[in-house]
C-alpha cells in the first residue's frame, strides 16, 4: 500500500467514525425526544346557570378573553359566539376538565337584566327540555411553569394541525420538503446565487429538516463547518424517520417569539400567544402570520413592527396562492384583514406572576420543580381573572392617587424616591380559595411579591384577635366596660412600656364595642393584659396566623397587643378568613386539582374545615367589625360601597405611619390591602386614608354579597348604649342593636329605660 | 290577639331602629323544613325545594358519584355547589356524609358543624347535622 493510500484509508476511517458518531447523536436525540412540557395553569372555569348574576357584557368580555370570535351569524364552529342585547349564543370548545371531558356544546343564554335567566342547548330544537341546569365554560390558560432556560411550549399533535397550515409552512420554508433527502441542493444553489448577487446573506437555503437540526443541536453561529455538519445530520435524520414525524417535530420545536423571560416555542403555543386560540381555529390570514414569523419572530414582531409583519404576511399569502393552496379570491380577501393579534392590554390578560407564585408554593409540597417544568401537568386553580383584573387596576390607580396627594401635602418628599408600593389578597370566605393576588403596582411584573413576601407590622389589625380572645374568655361581652386610661406595662427585662392612643386622648370607661370600633389603644392593651398576652398569641395562631412571627419566644411581648407581629398580606387574609367564616378555619388554597398530561387526576386539594373559634364570640366580634364600617375607622368606605352591602373590617396603621392596612370581608369575599414603602419610610397614611380607599374601590366592583352570618344559639338581640353598654330604648341616646349572650344581665341607662319593661315582659311571654 | 300585639310592638321597635346589625334569616326561612323526605338510612334526603336547579343538579350528581364510590368526583361536584350557594346547610351536610363514607371522620364532623351553624333552629337539616356529628365522633373514636 502506498503512503497516499494509507492516508486515504485513515481519512475514510475518520469520516466513517464521524458519521457513526453523528448517527448516534441524531438518533439518540430524536428517539429519546421528549420536550420539557411546562405545567399549564388554568384559571377557574366560569360556571353558567340560571340565576347567576352576570351582565351580558361581562360574559362577552370573558369569551373574548378566551379568544372566542364574535360572529354575526349563529355560531357554527367551536370558540365563537353571537351576542345580542338579551341573548348570547355560543359554541364552546371541547375541554378536558380534571373530572370530565366536556364536549363542544351549543349554548343559548338568555338574560334578564344583569342575570342569566335561562340556559338551553340550542341544538335541541323545540322538542323536549333543552334546559341546561349548569355548565362550565373552559377556563382561561393563565400561565405555565417553565424551566429556568425559559422554553415554554404547548405540544400539538398532527391531528390538531390544520392541513392548510402544514402546506403553507412547506410552501414558504421548504418547497421540496416531500421529495428531498434532508438537503435541497437546488434551493441551496439558488440561495448562494442570490446572496452572491446581493452581497449579503439575504436568503437561506435550509430545508425544514436542516432547521430542525439547527434548533436541536447547534447554535446560531454560521460557519461552513457547522453548515456541513447540519446538512449531514439532516440527511441522517431523513434516513431514519419519515416526513410526517419530522414535520411534527419541527412544528413543536421552532422558536416563535420572546415574552420577557419566556421563549415561545412551537406553533401550538404561538397560536395561543398571538391569537389566544388553538391552532385549529385560525383563519387563513392568521395562519399566514404564524408562517411569516418563522423567519424572524423579533424582527417581524406584530405588536412592535406591525407594518413589517403585515408585509411579510401578505408575501406568505401570495406564496400560498402561487402554490395553489388558496385561490386568488381568498388571497385578496385575506390581504384586507388586519393582523388580528389580540390586544392583550384591553383584554386585560396578562400573566399573573404573583398568583403563580402561590400556585408554585402550594404545589411545592407535592412536586419537585422538575416535575412542574417538564411533565406537562395541568393545574386547575381558583384564580378569578375578572377579580384579578379589577384588583390590579384599582391598586395601581389608588397608589397613583395616594402618591399625588402625598407629594402635594408633604414638601419633604422628594421626587427621586420610589413611589408607594402595595399588595392585595382576595379570597373566598367559605372555600378559602385565593381569587386574586396582586404583589406589585405593575401587574405583570414578576419581581418582589409583597402579597406573599412582605412581612410588615400589622398594627391595629391585631385588635379583633385581642377582642375575640376576650369574648371567648367568657368574662367579657361587647357591652362590658373597659378603661381607656393610661397604662404602663413593666416588661420582663425591666423596661416599661407606655402606649398611647392615636389621638393622644383618653376616654375613660368605654364599651368593648366602642374601644374596637374607634380603635383605642389603651383600652385594648388593658383588655389584652387582663386576659393575658399568651392567650392572644394562641388565638392568633388558632385563627391561622403564623406562630413563628409573634414577638418574644415562649412569652410573647405585650407589644403584640398593638400589632408588633409582622405578617404578610396573605397571612392576614388567613386570619381574617377565619373571622369571616364564622370561626371555621380553611386552608388558603390556590390549586384545586392537578392532572397529568393524559388528563388523569393526580392530586386533589379538597376543601377542609376546622372550627377554630367559639361561634358566640365570633358572632359578637363580627357585629363590632360591621360597626367599624358604619361609624368607626372604616366609615370612609360607606360612600363607595354599593348601598346595602354590609361589610366588616378593620384598619391597621403601624408606628410612624410606615404601614397602611385594611382587612375586611363581606359574605363572600375576604380582602386584605397593604400600602407602604419598600424602604420602610413613613407614608403619612393611616389604614383609613391609605389602604381602605383602595379596598373599598375594589370591593365596589366585586358584585359581592352582604355579610349576614346566622345567629348562633345562645345569643339574643338587645338595644345598647354605645358608650356605656347599658340597655337603652331605640331612639334614646346613641344606641345600637347587638346580639349578646342570653344570660348577660345589663343595667338600664337612666332616662332611657321606659319601654324596656314591656319588652322584657314580651320576652318572657313569647320566649 | 297576643301575636297581633307582639307584631305591633315589633313593628314599633323596628321603626325606631336606625342601622341595626343585619339580622340573619337563613335561606330557608325559619322553622322545620317540611319538604324533606328522608330515605331509610337517614341519608339522601330529597332536597326538593329552596335550592337553585344548578345546585340541585350538582347535589344529585355528587350523590350518584358517592354511591358509585367515586369520592374524588363527588367531592368536586359538591365543591362546585358550595361555590354557588355557600350558605346552604344541605350542601355542607352532603359534604359531611361524603367525608364520612371516605372514612374521614374528623372532616365529617367539621362539615356537620358547618351545616349546623347554617341550619335554622329546629330544622330537619339541623337535626341531620347533629346526627352526623354524633356518628362522626363515634366513628372517630372507634
Amino acid at each position: 500500500m502506498s503512503r497516499s493510500q494509507k492516508i486515504v484509508g485513515v481519512l475514510l476511517a475518520l469520516i466513517l467514525a464521524w458519521l457513526a458518531y453523528l448517527n448516534f447523536t441524531v438518533t439518540q436525540k430524536f428517539d429519546g425526544r421528549r420536550w420539557d412540557l411546562p405545567a399549564q395553569v388554568f384559571a377557574r372555569p366560569l360556571e353558567l346557570y340560571a340565576g347567576l348574576s352576570l351582565p351580558p357584557e361581562r360574559l362577552a368580555r370573558e369569551l373574548q378573553r378566551l379568544g372566542y370570535r364574535r360572529t354575526a351569524q349563529r355560531p357554527s364552529r367551536p370558540g365563537s359566539f353571537r351576542a345580542t342585547r338579551r341573548r348570547i349564543e355560543l359554541l364552546t370548545r371541547e375541554f378536558r376538565f380534571w373530572d370530565e371531558l366536556q364536549p363542544a356544546t351549543a349554548l343559548n343564554i338568555e338574560f334578564a337584566g344583569d342575570r342569566v335567566a335561562r340556559l338551553t342547548n340550542s341544538h335541541d330544537n323545540g322538542h323536549g327540555n333543552g334546559d341546561i341546569p349548569i355548565m362550565r365554560l373552559e377556563p382561561l390558560l393563565v400561565g405555565s411553569i417553565f424551566p429556568t432556560h425559559g422554553e415554554d411550549r404547548l405540544i400539538v399533535a398532527p391531528a390538531e394541525t390544520p392541513a392548510l397550515f402544514e402546506a403553507a409552512l412547506k410552501a414558504v420554508e421548504d418547497r421540496r420538503f416531500e421529495s428531498h433527502h434532508g438537503v435541497d441542493p437546488q434551493a441551496l444553489l439558488r440561495a448562494i446565487w442570490v446572496n452572491l448577487r446581493s452581497g449579503e446573506v439575504a436568503q437561506g437555503g435550509s430545508t425544514i429538516t436542516q432547521q430542525l437540526v439547527k434548533n436541536y443541536f447547534l447554535d446560531n453561529r454560521r460557519t461552513l463547518w457547522r453548515k456541513l455538519r447540519e446538512a449531514v445530520m439532516a440527511v441522517i435524520l431523513e434516513w431514519h424517520y419519515d416526513k410526517a414525524d419530522l414535520l411534527n417535530a419541527y412544528i413543536n420545536e421552532v422558536y416563535m417569539g420572546q415574552d420577557g423571560g419566556r421563549a415561545i416555542h412551537g406553533f401550538g403555543l404561538a397560536s395561543r400567544y398571538y391569537f389566544s386560540r388553538p391552532l385549529a381555529e385560525l383563519d387563513v390570514h392568521e395562519l399566514a402570520l404564524l408562517v411569516a414569523l418563522v423567519k424572524g419572530p423579533t424582527y417581524y414582531d406584530p405588536w412592535r413592527h406591525p407594518q413589517r409583519a403585515l408585509e411579510r404576511r401578505n408575501l406568505v399569502l401570495q406564496l400560498m396562492a402561487d402554490s395553489e393552496l388558496i385561490t386568488a379570491g381568498q388571497v385578496r380577501k385575506a390581504r384586507t384583514r388586519e393582523l388580528d393579534v389580540w390586544d392583550r392590554d384591553t383584554a386585560g390578560v396578562s400573566y399573573y406572576p404573583a398568583y403563580l407564585q402561590l400556585v408554585r408554593s402550594q404545589l411545592a409540597e407535592q412536586y419537585r420543580d422538575e416535575d412542574l417544568t417538564t411533565q406537562g401537568l395541568r393545574v386547575f386553580t381558583a384564580l378569578d381573572p375578572l377579580v384579578q383584573a379589577t384588583a390590579e387596576a384599582r391598586l395601581a390607580a389608588g397608589l397613583t392617587a395616594l402618591d399625588r396627594s402625598n407629594k402635594t401635602g408633604d414638601s419633604d418628599s422628594s421626587d427621586d424616591l420610589a413611589p408607594l408600593a402595595g399588595a392585595v389578597v382576595i379570597t373566598s370566605v367559605q372555600s378559602g380559595e385565593a381569587l386574586a393576588i396582586v404583589g406589585d403596582r405593575r401587574a405583570g411584573f414578576a419581581g418582589f411579591n409583597r402579597a406573599l413576601d412582605a412581612r410588615r407590622p400589622i398594627g391595629s389589625l391585631i385588635k379583633p384577635v385581642v377582642y375575640l380572645a376576650a369574648l371567648q374568655s367568657g368574662r367579657h361581652t361587647l357591652a362590658s366596660s373597659i378603661d381607656d386610661e393610661a397604662i404602663t406595662v413593666t416588661l420582663d427585662n425591666g423596661d416599661s412600656w407606655a402606649p398611647q392612643n392615636y389621638s393622644g386622648e383618653t376616654h375613660g370607661p368605654v364599651t368593648l364595642l366602642r374601644a374596637l370600633v374607634e380603635s383605642f389603644n389603651l383600652a385594648t392593651v388593658r383588655l389584652g393584659m387582663d386576659i393575658g398576652v399568651t392567650k392572644v398569641a394562641e388565638t392568633l395562631t388558632a385563627l391561622g396566623g403564623p406562630d413563628n412571627r409573634i414577638p418574644g419566644i415562649g412569652a410573647p411581648y405585650p407589644s403584640l397587643l398593638l400589632g408588633a407581629a409582622e405578617l404578610t398580606p396573605l397571612e392576614v387574609a388567613r386570619v381574617y378568613g377565619t373571622l369571616a367564616n364564622a370561626g371555621f378555619r380553611t386552608p388558603l388554597r390556590a390549586v384545586r386539582s392537578v392532572v397529568d398530561s393524559h388528563g388523569e387526576p393526580l392530586e386533589r386539594y379538597p376543601m377542609a374545615l376546622e372550627q377554630a373559634a367559639d361561634p358566640v364570640a365570633i358572632y359578637q366580634l363580627g357585629q363590632a367589625l360591621v360597626e367599624v364600617m358604619r361609624r368607626g375607622t372604616g366609615r370612609g368606605a360607606r360612600d363607595v360601597l354599593p348601598a346595602g352591602l354590609v361589610a366588616a373590617g378593620k384598619t391597621g396603621t403601624s408606628g410612624d405611619y410606615r404601614d397602611s392596612w385594611f382587612a375586611g370581608f363581606t359574605g363572600e369575599h375576604v380582602m386584605v390591602v397593604w400600602v407602604g414603602y419598600d424602604d420602610n419610610r413613613p407614608t403619612g397614611l393611616t389604614g383609613a386614608s391609605g389602604a381602605l380607599t383602595i379596598w373599598s374601590s375594589i370591593m365596589q366592583q366585586m358584585n359581592s354579597t352582604t355579610y349576614e352570618p346566622p345567629l348562633p344559639a345562645g345569643l339574643r338581640n338587645r338595644w345598647i348604649d354605645f358608650d356605656t353598654g347599658q340597655m337603652a330604648r331605640p331612639g334614646c341616646a346613641d344606641v345600637v342593636e347587638l346580639a349578646l349572650p342570653r344570660d348577660v344581665r345589663l343595667s338600664s341607662k337612666p332616662g332611657c329605660g321606659p319601654g324596656l319593661g314591656v319588652l322584657r315582659w314580651l320576652d318572657e311571654v313569647f320566649d | 290577639m297576643r301575636v297581633a300585639m307582639f307584631m305591633a310592638v315589633v313593628a314599633f321597635v323596628l321603626s325606631g331602629c336606625a342601622g341595626n346589625f343585619s339580622q340573619t334569616v337563613s335561606p330557608d326561612g325559619q322553622g322545620a323544613d317540611p319538604g324533606v323526605a328522608v330515605s331509610p338510612d337517614g341519608r339522601g334526603a330529597d332536597f326538593g325545594t329552596g335550592m337553585s336547579p344548578a345546585v340541585q343538579t350538582l347535589l344529585e350528581q355528587g350523590r350518584e358519584q358517592r354511591d358509585a364510590g367515586d369520592y374524588a368526583r363527588a367531592s368536586a361536584s359538591l365543591e362546585r355547589a358550595l361555590r354557588i350557594e355557600s350558605g346552604e346547610p344541605k350542601v355542607w351536610l352532603e359534604m359531611g356524609w361524603l367525608r364520612y363514607d371516605e372514612g374521614n371522620f374528623a372532616q365529617a364532623e367539621q362539615m356537620g358543624r358547618k351545616a349546623l351553624s347554617l341550619a335554622p333552629a329546629g330544622s330537619a337539616v339541623g337535626e341531620q347535622a347533629e346526627q352526623l356529628i354524633d356518628d362522626a365522633q363515634f366513628g372517630w373514636e372507634r
